[in-house]
């Protein structure tokens, strides 16, 4: 928990919630995350945990009838929620670049992938027609694009998803950002693929010094890529450790039904575990923890009173009563 | 691409034979001849009526009328029978009229059309958007000749436009800029109105499209490129809307022939609209089946346009 002063985003108890026909649905219910220069964090949850609408959030990219209702989002010491609309897009693709889900439908199909890259350059680096074509090529080969010379003057239909998904990151890289947020940037590709991308922003990082945010609902690539992780469940941090830890000591009944439904290379034959139950609707949240009608290890207080999230240990804190007051803070 | 074109232009000469015939037999086959029109007048006789039938070579077999009218129509011998004038340059003379009336209107509807949809799709559920709705509904439920009645007395006792005609009468004799003036002046109010209808329509359209464009995951990737919102709306999510409206552009040219009957009557517009208007009521047939005639081929070579520059505009469309 230490170093908070230098964290380079930091995200402070953030709710988010939807204007719906049945009134304002709640998707991010106080999350907090940190990210430091360099690092990776990694943020995990399943399908409509709030992961993507914080990223969303943090960029201020929500649809129209997204609110942020109250927090704080600061980055390199400004305050996001605070700027002015042209401020914030002056940041938007500069400092924080964002790489989405969906490769098949996040390029603009009547544009060049040069024009698409050659966009972000011209706004934010100020080149000119020339400068960016010799920009666009050398980023293509920078994340991997054979023959990137006639590649910049290809339509993206003609791009298999693994290449779309090169060129988004192109995009999203070419200004250095000083963080990227990569939103489930490998789910939509083939498995082999998906290692290739990984690799790629790997290196990217390595190479760059940015900070990665990256969302996922895979554990396994949590493990081969991320040293802290964030746990999400509807709408909340359950669980926030770092990856050795978590994968060593998780705490969290999720967290634990989570890597028990993950298939390991050990155990054969072994039938996976689910987690029985659904996720509760936002608009049905019970008074206390959310997990309570699907834990295993439910206890009488945890449907009315709302556990927080606090450190067991240094850099593991969970939101569970089964833990509570175990820890140092 | 060329390969393209040319087979569709075999297609479509094909299918224009087809359309011609069944137009032909249709039109010869409804019921009704010139010879029956006035058919109380005391002064026909059956022989003057067998006369009329021997002139127009009605008794010849329906296959003989198409050969004849068919030929006719390519050696511009066709004739209209109710004033036995050339068709070909009666219909071109109607058409020269119609042409402004057509052209002022489809500018006028694509230049608001465009904007209101537009603007209404990016404020969408605000002021706008449901004032604008609310008009287009206003506009597409009323019918076209009531509104235009209604408006006309408004504008007349309001502005002094004339809505009458294409010129002032007596106006040749002045200066040219002074009778063009007038012809502008007077295309203003039946253009200006004609186009109401299309307006609500083709915003109506536009809005929709926009909103779908609008949602979609490119429009998000250009915002976080830190896009300005202007050039997200008008060069990301504009030209991808745009796309389906090239269709409705090919299918204007057929528009050029069809003229508004409506329209045209209420302003006393003398345009190609009200010519086949009138040839049906008299049931001259060379007049009718040569403006169906060409109103296919129009019809025709707007979708083979359409065709065409889907594939200019569109990326991911090849003919090959």
């Amino acid at each position: 928990m230490g170093g908070a002063a230098g964290a380079l985003l930091e995200v402070r108890d953030l709710h988010v919630s939807f204007d719906t026909e049945a009134g304002a649905v709640p998707a991010v219910r106080g999350v907090d995350l940190r990210v430091q220069r360099g690092e990776t964090l990694a943020v995990v949850g399943e399908s409509g945990c709030g992961k993507s609408v914080t990223a969303l959030a943090i960029l201020r990219l929500l649809d129209p009838s997204g609110r942020i209702e109250r927090g704080a989002v600061r980055f390199d010491g400004q305050d996001l929620l605070g700027l002015s609309e042209p401020e914030m897009r002056a940041l938007r693709g500069r400092r924080i670049g964002m790489v989405f889900q969906e490769p098949m439908t996040s390029l603009n199909p009547v544009f060049t992938v040069g024009d698409q890259i050659g966009e972000v350059l011209a706004i934010h680096r100020g080149l000119g027609k020339r400068e960016r074509r010799a920009e666009a090529i050398r980023l293509l080969e920078k994340v991997g694009i054979p023959a990137a010379a006639e590649r910049v003057d290809q339509y993206p239909h003609e791009m298999s998803g693994g290449m779309k998904q090169r060129v988004m990151i192109a995009i999203a890289i070419a200004c250095e950002p000083e963080v990227l947020i990569a939103d489930e940037p490998t789910t939509a590709l083939d498995v082999t693929v998906q290692a290739q991308i990984l690799d790629l922003l790997r290196a990217l990082q390595q190479e760059m010094r940015m900070a990665i945010v990256l969302i996922t609902h895979n554990l396994g690539v949590v493990a081969q890529f991320a040293q802290r992780v964030l746990v999400m469940y509807a709408g909340k941090i359950v669980e926030r450790s770092d990856v050795a830890t978590l994968f060593r000591e998780p705490l969290h009944p999720y967290t634990r039904a989570l890597l028990r439904a993950l298939p390991s290379r050990s155990a054969h034959a072994e039938r996976l575990v689910s987690i029985a139950g659904t996720v509760p609707s936002p608009l049905e949240y019970p008074p206390g923890c959310a997990f309570c009608a699907r834990c295993p290890d439910v206890l009488p207080r945890c449907a009315d009173d709302e556990p927080r999230l606090e450190g067991v240990e240094a850099g593991h804190a969970v939101a569970c009563w089964l833990h509570a007051g175990t820890g140092a803070r | 691409m060329w390969t393209f074109v040319i087979r569709s232009v075999l297609q479509r000469l094909v299918l224009l034979v087809v359309i011609s015939i069944l137009a032909h037999s249709v039109v010869h086959l409804a019921p009704g001849e010139p010879s029956q029109v006035d058919p109380s007048n005391p002064r026909l006789k059956p022989e003057d009526i067998a006369r009329i039938r021997e002139a127009f070579r009605l008794d010849e077999p329906i296959h003989l009328q198409y050969a004849y009218w068919i030929h006719d129509l390519f050696t511009g011998e066709l004739k209209s029978f109710r004033d036995d004038q050339p068709v070909l340059p009666k219909i071109w003379r109607r058409f020269l009229n119609s042409l402004p009336l057509f052209v002022c209107a489809t500018l006028i509807v694509w230049t608001l059309a465009f904007p209101t949809g537009i603007a209404a799709a990016v404020r969408r559920g605000r002021a706008f958007d449901r004032g604008s709705t609310f008009l287009a509904y206003a506009m597409i439920s009323t019918p076209g000749f009531f509104l235009a009645y209604v408006l006309i007395l408004w504008v007349v006792d309001t502005f002094n436009v004339p809505v009458i005609g294409m010129r002032t009468f007596g106006m040749d004799a002045g200066s040219p800029v002074n009778y063009w003036m007038d012809r502008l002046w007077h295309l203003v109010i039946p253009s200006a109105i004609s186009a109401l209808g299309g307006i609500a329509v083709l915003s109506r359209y536009v809005r929709s499209q926009m909103l779908e464009v609008v949602g979609q995951d490119y429009v998000r990737t250009a915002r976080a490129k830190g896009v300005a919102e202007d050039a997200v709306i008008y060069r990301h999510a504009l030209r991808n809307a745009l796309l389906p409206f090239v269709t409705m552009f090919g299918f204007l040219i057929p528009g050029l022939i069809g003229g508004s009957v409506i329209f045209e009557t209420i302003f006393a517009w003398p345009g190609l609209g009200r010519l086949g208007y009138d040839a049906i009521l008299g049931r001259d047939f060379p007049v009718i089946l040569t403006l169906n005639f060409i109103a296919a081929v129009l019809t025709l070579a707007g979708t083979l346009v359409s065709d065409v520059l889907y594939a200019v505009v569109d990326p991911r469309i090849r003919y090959d």
